[in-house]
């Protein structure tokens, strides 16, 4: 009876290393899940100046900090493509409290990431409620931005100046 | 109307704007900051003229349809129990927000910006009817304190020095507040904050109507249209009726271009999809939609259709040689750079707003630089023709054109002129009109024709 190892061996001897990179480019096959979206995510989220923790206490984030200062929302989604978290308006989801506190948390689970905005819509259908809410970073204005006051970076205009995304 | 520009107000204007150094650096900073990030934008999207390309077939198929696409968009509003009201020009679309605000016995009204609002003169229709409108968006909102318009689409207080914020900010304080840039965004913030907490309508914009949920789409940095939409009891949505998308497909494609082109952001900060609320749900009771025409129905149908394609993102203004110069306000005051020459002869009639084709060196940056790859020269273009065959140009300009007409459809006149002109090539050189233009620019020479040579 041959072995795994002698038959395998036999194998890997006609199959030197270069034989065996074929058509890399192939796209994946598999719809874009976990590790590659939350890394994109994490990039895209801290790119547009978001603070992101990932694995962490939340408490360890709102400590120190007054109750009337932080407004902590419930992400129903996470854009991948733009670090965006989209908050959908209702009973759990208040408007108010991820928009009048100067600083916003908001925890978005892990797998609730979706690509981008195509991804997004497809899966909120044709019925949406009254508010979706995709909010890529803090409320500013300034150079990228709009340019203000001598086209110069502000924070926290109107809505919060800091943002959290807690990844749980 | 508003929108309507006198013979000869853009040269003007220009004039004046090319003597002031601050607004010409500011406009120098502004557009290409805009631009470089834009471009920086475009080069992290993958397939990018591939996705102009659909967002191009996007806009005219819905164009196309545009009444289904309306007809379907009230539906969808009303069947989820938002009101919609149709409104033919700017007078009709005042009174109707008029009286909502009236119905709801405020006296204070917040607005996030919208060019359609400055389009129909809002803020002047609310004020007579004894309501004070506050624009909300920062630019806006200095502008409105130092009693300006916007100059730009995306960045409507370009211009403004830092000295002249402090100055607005701090009569409105009643104490000095410091220069500085924090200081100065908390004041404005802490003003605003209490319009958003005491108004009892907050009127906006519409970036896009969704047909198929009846939904308003709302795009700022700031947060204060999240905030106009959300705080007030009543909401108020101002949307020119070319602004429809048939489902949130072809929002998805529009939107990856909007934040792209006008600022250079994957996606503007807040991106908000507003819907008549639900049970629950702690926004407005009431969301009214008002869909103004206000000329555009002039453009269906014609040769200028695709101009209704415009999604309003401001990069043809950024790379625009004339409009970086100019300034926004030299157009006018609302829309400006080459999509507001484009737009604003065809809203009002060519005849009131003469000067504004002529307005471009037709160097095609602006088609170039369109997420929806509007032909902007060649409408210009088209423009200028209609205003020489309509009889619109001036009279010298339109003798002038028909002179050229009779000689050059003579051989032997023809040949006259290409003559005449070689000798008015050297005498002309240096004088008169010719000097200042020829003074920093080698003229080809107008040589001899292939017929003379024989």
């Amino acid at each position: 009876m041959t072995t795994k190892e002698e038959f395998l061996a036999a194998l890997r001897m006609k199959l030197p290393a270069d034989a065996r990179v074929v058509d890399p480019e192939l796209p994946s096959l598999r719809p874009e899940r976990g590790i590659v979206l939350l890394e994109r995510f994490i990039a895209a989220a801290e790119a547009s100046g978001a603070h992101v923790h990932h694995r962490i206490d939340p408490e360890l984030v709102v400590a120190g900090r007054g109750e009337d200062e932080i407004g902590v929302s419930n992400a129903a989604y996470g854009l991948a493509d733009t670090g965006s978290v989209v908050l959908l308006a209702g009973p759990d989801e208040p408007r108010g409290r991820s928009l009048l506190p100067p600083v916003h948390v908001s925890v978005l689970e892990v797998d609730r990431l979706v690509p981008g905005l195509a991804e997004l819509f497809a899966e909120l259908g044709p019925d949406l409620p009254g508010s979706v809410a995709i909010v890529t970073g803090p409320s500013r204005t300034g150079p990228s931005r709009s340019a203000d006051i001598e086209q110069v970076l502000a924070l926290g205009v109107h809505g919060p100046g800091e943002v959290h995304v807690i990844l749980v | 109307m508003t929108l309507e520009r006198a013979p000869g107000s853009f040269g003007a204007a220009v004039r004046t704007a090319l003597a002031d150094p601050h607004m010409q650096e500011m406009l120098d900073v502004g557009t290409a900051r805009l631009h470089e990030h834009r471009l920086v934008a475009w080069d992290s999207l993958e397939k990018t003229d591939g996705l102009r390309e659909t967002a191009r077939r996007i806009r005219t198929r819905t164009i196309a349809r545009l009444d289904e696409h309306l007809d379907g968009f009230a539906s969808a509003v009303e069947s989820r129990g938002g009101k919609v009201a149709f409104c033919r020009t700017a007078e009709e679309a005042n009174e109707y927000i008029v009286s909502v605000c009236r119905n709801a016995g405020t006296e204070l009204v917040v607005k996030s910006k919208s060019m359609a609002s400055e389009e129909i003169e809002l803020n002047a229709a609310l004020e007579a009817a004894g309501i004070d409108p506050v624009e909300t968006d920062l630019g806006e909102y200095l502008l409105q304190l130092g009693g300006k318009h916007p100059a730009h689409i995306i960045a409507p207080a370009i211009e403004l020095t830092r000295e002249e914020v402090t100055r607005l900010l701090s009569e409105v304080e009643g104490r000095p507040v410091e220069p500085e840039l924090r200081a100065l965004t908390a004041a404005a913030r802490r003003q605003l904050r209490e319009k958003f907490l005491t108004a009892g309508v907050g009127i906006t914009g519409a970036n896009f109507g969704v047909a198929e949920t009846g939904s308003i789409v709302l795009v700022t940095n700031e947060g204060n249209a999240r905030l106009t939409s959300s705080i007030p009891r009543i909401h108020i949505a101002l949307m020119g009726m070319e602004r429809i998308v048939p489902t949130t497909a072809e929002l998805a494609v529009l939107l990856q271009l909007l934040g792209r082109s006008g600022t250079g952001q994957p996606l503007t900060v807040y991106t908000t999809v507003a819907s008549p609320k639900q049970p629950g749900d702690d926004g407005p009771d009431e969301l009214h939609v008002v869909i103004l025409d206000n000329g555009r129905s002039n453009l269906l149908g014609g040769d200028y259709q695709e101009m209704l394609n415009c999604i309003r993102c401001g990069a043809c203004l950024n790379v625009c040689p004339v409009y970086r110069r100019a300034g926004g306000n030299a157009y006018g005051p609302v829309y400006s750079g080459p999509m507001g020459a484009v737009l604003v002869p065809l809203l009002v009639g060519l005849g009131n707003a003469p000067d504004l084709p002529h307005a471009s060196s037709l160097c095609g940056a602006c088609a170039n630089a369109c997420p929806v790859k509007i032909p902007l020269p060649d409408l210009l273009l088209d423009l200028r023709r209609d205003l020489v065959g309509r009889k619109i140009a001036s009279r010298r300009e339109r003798i002038a054109f028909s002179l050229w007409s009779i000689v050059w459809s003579r051989p032997s006149l023809y040949r006259l002129s290409t003559r005449v002109a070689r000798l008015g090539q050297r005498i002309g050189r240096g004088r008169g009109p010719a000097r200042a233009w020829s003074a920093g620019r080698v003229l080809p020479s107008l040589g001899k024709r292939y017929r003379d040579r024989r």
